[in-house]
């Protein structure tokens, strides 16, 4: 009986998103279904995206090949699947890094405040001064190629924007009344960092780290596009579209239609959801 | 702002240097890089680069050496870093502005007209249009865009750079396709950005007071509106300057154009450091004249804001 209610709990909330929120849900959607053939991707995808088959090269979109073949033969559609899952990976894990480390310097910086939180600040605004990409890949310039590099660099681009948010958490969060009380009573700063900032930075990492997605994304498929991203044999759509501009875009248009609409349909995703997340719960952010 | 400016110093400074293995050894191990170098034992290498020394000595003699305007030699081809990044600047730098140029006249207008008709097809068709363009890589679309151009007309962009006062025509010509790419995601911003404020704007009570006095509504839009709308406007595409700039480290490479972006590229592929130090810094460099310029222009345009 218990269960049956609480499915249909469920069902009428996720209705109502649909119908307030519908970019959001789409979004979400968008987001769940490219995790899903991501993560399912060996089962979901065709053929062995990294078997060649010579007799098989350039063939445009068709009932066996629904996305076409490369210029080895492999099949594009389990390509791109495979693409999804390095993609995910990559963004993930630099956000997770790079959040994480904001995260940590953020909360410090807050908390002591002072000249350190001064110095501290001017080095996030200087890196912040910096386009992403350009970062991202002095940052691979100085460690070489690799795809924990790439996550790095990635990271490195998202940590100061994270460093803000979370200081602006801890000092909203110190003038607190409930803290003082704390304080007072002895408690030690761990325990408050823990009872006190971390409940109330949960919202706004959400909403960072889903807007952050999307740039992730776009951060790792222009340096693999240049070339000094994620490297074979490892798929990435990034790298699908350098190659493809570079030789065959004439003579095979579904090379480069196809990876650069998955990034599209990606990033259009998070963003969606991101947004949306925003809109719900972060108002004093719409508009930026 | 001196502040910052050091800090950028030290940090590019040594993100070069406090990376894991050893510069010298990185430098000879591979036979694509540092060809001018190859003369030289690791051991050797070190001590003409200065390697040796303590790192605050080492960073105290970059810094003097940089700020008389000495950046070092490239360490592919020994020409100096200073005159191979200073050529290609201008050029880089005339594609991010034509680019912003170009998102301020587009975008501006369309974001007015998207708020003065809120909610109309136009509105709607604005929005979706930017949500979309805005997720897409500009790469790719520009991409797309020659793909088609060169498959149903038979075109394809110039290229060979020449210089705005020698061919202005070809110039432009050339620059023109990375510009109007690199501007699309402005454009975007820039729409929503303008159109949002001008909703903004609108609210007030001073419009209200414009509109009760009988003005026609161009007037009000115009006159009132908009001047208090683009403040926050002007002062975003201020900031997405630096962006822009980024931006055009892909295009250049697509089209093949000579500046600081490939320049960038290449140097990282050939592991040439110092031309790599180089151009990082004098975009920081940039971006913080930009930052200072736009905190400027902005305490100008509202009279309520000064600077103590």
């Amino acid at each position: 009986m218990r269960a049956g209610q609480q499915a249909r709990r469920w069902r009428s909330a996720l209705i109502k998103l649909a119908r307030t929120q519908p970019l959001g849900t789409l979004g979400l959607i968008i987001c769940i279904v490219v995790i899903f053939l991501g993560v399912f991707a060996p089962w979901v995808s065709r053929y062995d995206p990294f078997v060649t088959a010579p007799f098989d090269r350039l063939h445009g979109p068709s009932i066996s090949h629904w996305m076409g073949t490369d210029e080895y033969g492999r099949d594009m559609y389990s390509r791109i699947v495979y693409g999804a899952r390095v993609s995910l990976y990559v963004s993930f894990f630099s956000i997770a890094i790079g959040t994480f480390v904001g995260y940590l310097v953020g909360i410090f910086s807050g908390y002591v405040g002072g000249k350190a939180d001064e110095l501290l600040q001017r080095v996030v605004d200087a890196m912040l001064a910096f386009p992403s990409l350009l970062l991202a890949l002095t940052i691979v310039s100085v460690l070489g190629a690799g795809l924990d590099k790439v996550i790095a660099a990635i990271a490195v681009t998202l940590a100061p924007r994270a460093t803000r948010v979370a200081r602006g958490v801890v000092l909203s969060v110190k003038e607190n009344v409930y803290v003082d009380a704390a304080r007072v009573v002895g408690a030690s700063p761990i325990r408050i960092m823990v009872r006190h900032v971390l409940p109330n930075a949960m919202a706004p990492f959400l909403v960072l780290a889903s807007v952050a997605l999307g740039a992730a994304i776009l951060t790792e498929a222009s340096l693999s596009f240049l070339g000094l991203g994620v490297p074979p044999p490892h798929p990435s759509w990034g790298r699908m579209l350098s190659g493809a501009a570079q030789n065959l875009a004439l003579l095979a248009p579904w090379l480069m239609v196809f990876p650069g609409a998955a990034i599209m349909v990606l990033v259009l995703g998070f963003n969606l959801f991101g947004d949306t997340l925003r809109d719900i719960w972060d108002p004093k952010m719409r508009g930026r | 702002m001196v502040p910052t400016l050091v800090i950028l110093t030290l940090l590019v400074f040594g993100v070069m240097r406090v990376l894991p293995g050893d510069v010298a050894t990185r430098m000879l191990s591979d036979d694509a890089g540092a060809v001018s170098m190859k003369g030289y034992s690791a051991e050797a290498l070190r001590e003409k680069l200065g390697l040796n020394r303590p790192l605050y000595l080492q960073y105290l003699t970059w810094l003097w050496d940089t700020a008389r305007g000495n950046f070092g030699e490239s360490l592919f081809t020994g020409q100096p870093v200073r005159d191979e990044v200073l050529q290609r600047l201008p050029i880089t730098f005339q594609i991010a502005l034509m680019a912003q140029i170009l998102s301020l006249i587009i975008g501006i207008p369309i974001g007015i007209i998207s708020a003065v008709k809120q909610n109309s097809w136009l509105d709607l068709v604005l929005r979706f249009w930017s949500i979309f363009f805005l997720a897409a890589p500009s790469f790719w679309l520009g991409l797309l865009v020659i793909l088609v151009a060169a498959l149903q007309f038979n075109w394809l962009p110039p290229v060979g750079y020449h210089p705005f006062w020698e061919n202005p025509m070809a110039n432009i010509t050339q620059l023109i396709w990375p510009a109007v790419i690199l501007a699309h995601g402005g454009l975007a911003t820039t729409a929503r950005m303008t159109r949002s404020t001008m909703l903004e704007v609108l609210r007030e009570d001073y419009i209200r007071t414009a509109r009760a006095k009988g003005l026609r509504e161009q007037v009000v839009i115009v006159r009132h509106a908009l001047k208090n709308a683009l403040i926050p406007v002007v002062t975003l595409s201020g900031l997405s300057f630096a962006s822009l700039m980024g931006g055009t480290v892909i295009l250049e490479q697509i089209f093949a154009i000579p500046g600081m972006g490939l320049l960038f590229i290449n140097a990282i592929n050939f592991r040439d450091y110092t031309i790599v130090q180089g151009v990082v810094l004098v975009f920081a460099v940039i971006f913080m004249l930009v930052n200072l310029i736009v905190d400027l222009t902005y305490g100008w345009l509202d009279p309520r804001i000064s600077y103590g």
